[in-house]
């Protein structure tokens, strides 16, 4: 069932009617409502995992109340506790997502180096947004062992912040913390905060449907038979597959928060329009945000501290460490850690520098625009980014370098694909042009007075309607971060 | 109130969207009328205009490969080739069918079958119907057709919805000129077959009968019959071709219906000959003409 199907909406009508309408107020009510339809929601994707989730969830709630009763009588134990937490959680995701990453990798190596093996594979099920309801459960016991927030004692609250539907299968990933507590107090419907998350889920509905689902078709035609196609098709579609994926991810981003915020709860922003980045360290502060501010949290800073006697050199390990680890995060294949590394590595120059420290103004002309320098940046940087995605996207490293030796060697005409690059490339457009003002001219609006302004939220929302009615992909496949 | 307020907006913004929705669906149904060129002046020429004594329909094979201006020449009657490229099945055939005789009964029609028109054959559902979505109203075999696709109500709350993803096209189509090499529907192909890289393999179809699309067929035969049609079966020319039970069902059907079955699968002369094909399954221009001769000679055994 996913946000932008016609099943997700009666789903979500009758939640969002018993949730204001009979149960109005009543936070607790309200939080039992929302963790039956939670569970519901994720039994509809994968009702077998049902159970893992469930105990996982009662483990870390008793995890995180042990934890909160030894902060302060007896804080090794505590830390004890938040240690067997992170490594459960750890193990949940290795044993589910990595094992036969490991096997297979393992077992070629040694076959390599002549030993013969004949590991076979396990048949592991891997439980949809394990990926992202893990990391939920990690950060819980770091934070209350850190003291930074007391233990959650309502089970039924834990347990939707665990399983919250509108972020269980591909994120953002809530922090504990400011998501708990929203569920202390009732909910009333808030106008201001529904109408943003109406709007929010048709955009984020305009750029999964309009923009990735179209330009995925001629990004998977060109990538799927890489071998077929000539460098220049190659490297056009290695620039249309950021942007697909871009509008894929923060398409279901705004859907997501756009639910939430219909039900009175605000969720962690994921994207701010990282293609207006002017190196890969502003990109990375504006792209996954909940999974980069996580990884910089639990993983970046611990280690930079570990390694803070080497100075800039011991960032830099941190920077490669915690870059893998992202790569690692989208899936078990070695293309995803190469793809991680490579970011770490164009991290280098910039600690090096000492341009990763620095929080610098970017520079604007007269009317708040920016300078030919920056706009020269921004396309270096979405180079990089689209360099690197060619790594992600392959099946192999070696399918990689073939792509990346193609697009360095075979010239000729490029793909053309009329039909699906004319509706792409339009709805690219829009996309690029409420970024673009969103960015850089957030207070500029056209027609600032008369019926236009006093109907300005409507025939927005009516505009992302229209455009997905006129120019979706309907029958467009699942969400990319879906198999993360 | 905050809730009253909210439903409100609501309900402003499903009145704004349904009037553009309206409106724009009317922009986008003349510019699907005024194109000249791609699938939509092909349907809308078929569906409107088409008035000629005999007609070919089909897929694609029947597309590229009946030639209209020499049939014509052969039968002294005008001939109009219906074909549309991809895979358009028999749900479609039907609901095209129906929708051409609201408007006029053309004398013959010459079916090309292919196994996607009776086997249950992967990527080729109900959907394949799913470009008569304009057409939604015309007829009850179009409506009854979408209804299957799971289209019809979609398009029933949305009109623009029907003109879906069309809007390069629409955009194409009044741009650009039509080509004179379209031959009252026929589109030729270029190239020829590389014989020299490809395995020499008949294409296999290992699916079941599909009995939903034999009822169509069945259908399709029915309103020919209603309305007094002649309709032949015809199977073109394959690049390779096997022994096979392929035929079984347009056989029977046309054994039991009193339909002539010219199959000409394989035909010495052009079958295993890459110079006439264009891929395993799409004769070339060469090829086109060189079978629609060798057809249309046939074909004045069964119309007069």
């Amino acid at each position: 069932m996913v946000v932008n199907s016609l099943n997700f909406l009666y789903f979500f009508l009758l939640v969002f009617s018993v949730y204001y309408f009979i149960l109005n107020n009543k936070s607790k009510a309200q939080n039992a409502w929302l963790l039956l339809a939670s569970y519901f929601f994720y039994g509809f994707a994968e009702w077998k995992m049902i159970p893992l989730m469930l105990t996982a969830t009662l483990v870390f709630y008793g995890l995180g109340l042990a934890i909160g009763k030894n902060t302060e009588v007896n804080e090794k134990k505590a830390s004890r506790l938040a240690t067997f937490g992170v490594i459960l959680g750890i193990g949940l995701l290795l044993y589910f997502k990595y094992l036969n990453f490991f096997i297979s990798s393992f077992s070629d190596f040694f076959n390599a180096i002549g030993l013969q093996t004949h590991w076979g594979m396990l048949n592991i099920l891997m439980p949809i947004g394990i990926s992202f309801f893990t990391f939920k459960l990690i950060s819980y016991v770091i934070e209350v062992n850190r003291g930074n927030m007391e233990p959650c004692r309502n089970p039924i609250d834990f347990a939707l912040y665990i399983s919250f539907f509108p972020t269980i299968l591909a994120g953002p990933i809530d922090r504990p913390k400011p998501f708990l507590a929203q569920l202390s107090v009732g909910r009333v419907l808030n106008y201001d905060l529904a109408s943003d998350g109406l709007k929010r889920i048709f955009w984020g509905m305009f750029m999964k449907m309009c923009v990735a689902d179209r330009l995925s078709i001629y990004v998977d035609a060109v990538f799927d038979n890489a071998e077929h196609h000539n460098g220049i098709s190659l490297a056009f579609a290695s620039l249309l597959y950021p942007v697909q994926m871009y509008a894929d991810f923060a398409g279901y981003s705004e859907m997501a928060i756009g639910v939430g915020c219909l039900l009175g709860l605000k969720i962690a922003e994921n994207f701010k329009r990282p293609f207006f980045s002017q190196n890969i360290s502003e990109y990375w502060r504006k792209w996954h945000i909940s999974l980069t501010g996580w990884l910089t949290d639990y993983v970046f800073m611990p280690v930079n501290i570990k390694f803070r006697n080497i100075e800039k050199w011991g960032s830099v390990i941190a920077i490669i460490i915690t870059f893998v680890l992202i790569g690692l995060w989208h899936g078990a294949a070695w293309t995803f850690a190469v793809f991680g590394l490579y970011h770490g590595l164009l991290y280098i120059p910039l600690m090096l520098s000492g341009a990763f420290f620095k929080k610098g103004k970017m520079k604007k002309t007269s009317i708040g625009l920016p300078t030919f320098g920056v706009v020269l940046k921004m396309i270096g940087t979405f180079f990089l980014v689209a360099f690197g995605l060619i790594i992600f996207r392959s099946a192999s490293i070696p399918d990689a370098g073939m792509i990346m030796k193609k697009i360095a060697t075979e010239p000729g005409g490029v793909f053309f694909d009329p039909s699906t690059l004319i509706n792409g490339v339009l709805c690219m457009l829009v996309l690029f042009i409420k970024d673009f003002r969103d960015e850089f001219l957030p207070n500029k609006q056209l027609f600032s007075a008369g019926i236009i302004e006093r109907y300005r939220y409507e025939l927005t929302v009516s505009t992302y309607i229209i455009l997905v009615i006129f120019f979706g992909v309907f029958d467009g496949g699942q969400f990319i971060y879906f198999k993360f | 109130m905050e809730m009253k307020r909210f439903i409100l907006r609501v309900l402003i913004i499903a009145a704004i969207t349904l009037t553009a929705d309206r409106a724009l669906s009317y922009a986008a149904r003349y510019f699907y009328s005024t194109t000249t060129t791609t699938d939509e002046y092909k349907l809308n020429a078929v569906i409107n205009r088409m008035n000629e004594e005999v007609i070919f329909m089909g897929s694609s094979r029947c597309h590229h490969h009946y030639i209209p201006s020499i049939i014509s020449d052969s039968l002294h009657k005008g001939v109009y080739n219906a074909g549309l490229w991809g895979m358009r099945n028999i749900y479609f055939q039907y609901g095209l069918l129906s929708d051409v005789l609201e408007r006029y009964t053309p004398k013959t029609i010459c079916l090309e079958l292919h196994p996607t028109d009776y086997l249950a054959t992967p990527f080729s559902n109900a959907e394949a119907a799913g470009v008569l979505a304009p057409f939604i109203g015309m007829s009850t075999g179009n409506d009854e057709v979408m209804k299957k696709t799971g289209y019809y109500y979609k398009d029933q709350v949305s009109y623009l919805y029907r003109y879906n993803s069309s809007f390069a096209n629409l955009l194409a189509g009044n741009l650009t000129e039509r080509s004179s090499a379209v031959d009252k529907g026929y589109k030729p192909l270029g190239g020829e077959l590389d014989t020299t890289s490809n395995a020499i393999v008949p294409e296999k179809f290992p699916f079941r009968i599909d009995s939903d699309k034999v009822h169509y067929l069945q259908a399709f035969i029915d309103k020919c019959k209603e309305k007094k049609i002649n309709l032949i079966f015809l199977f073109s020319p394959m690049y390779a071709t096997e022994n096979t039970r392929l035929f079984d069902i347009p056989d029977s059907l046309a054994k039991k219906n009193g339909i002539h079955f010219i199959n000409y699968y394989n035909l010495p002369g052009i079958t295993g000959h890459g110079k006439y094909f264009h891929d395993f399954g799409h004769l070339n221009d060469a090829g086109a003409k060189k079978y629609t001769y060798y057809i249309s000679h046939e074909l004045k055994n069964y119309i007069h």
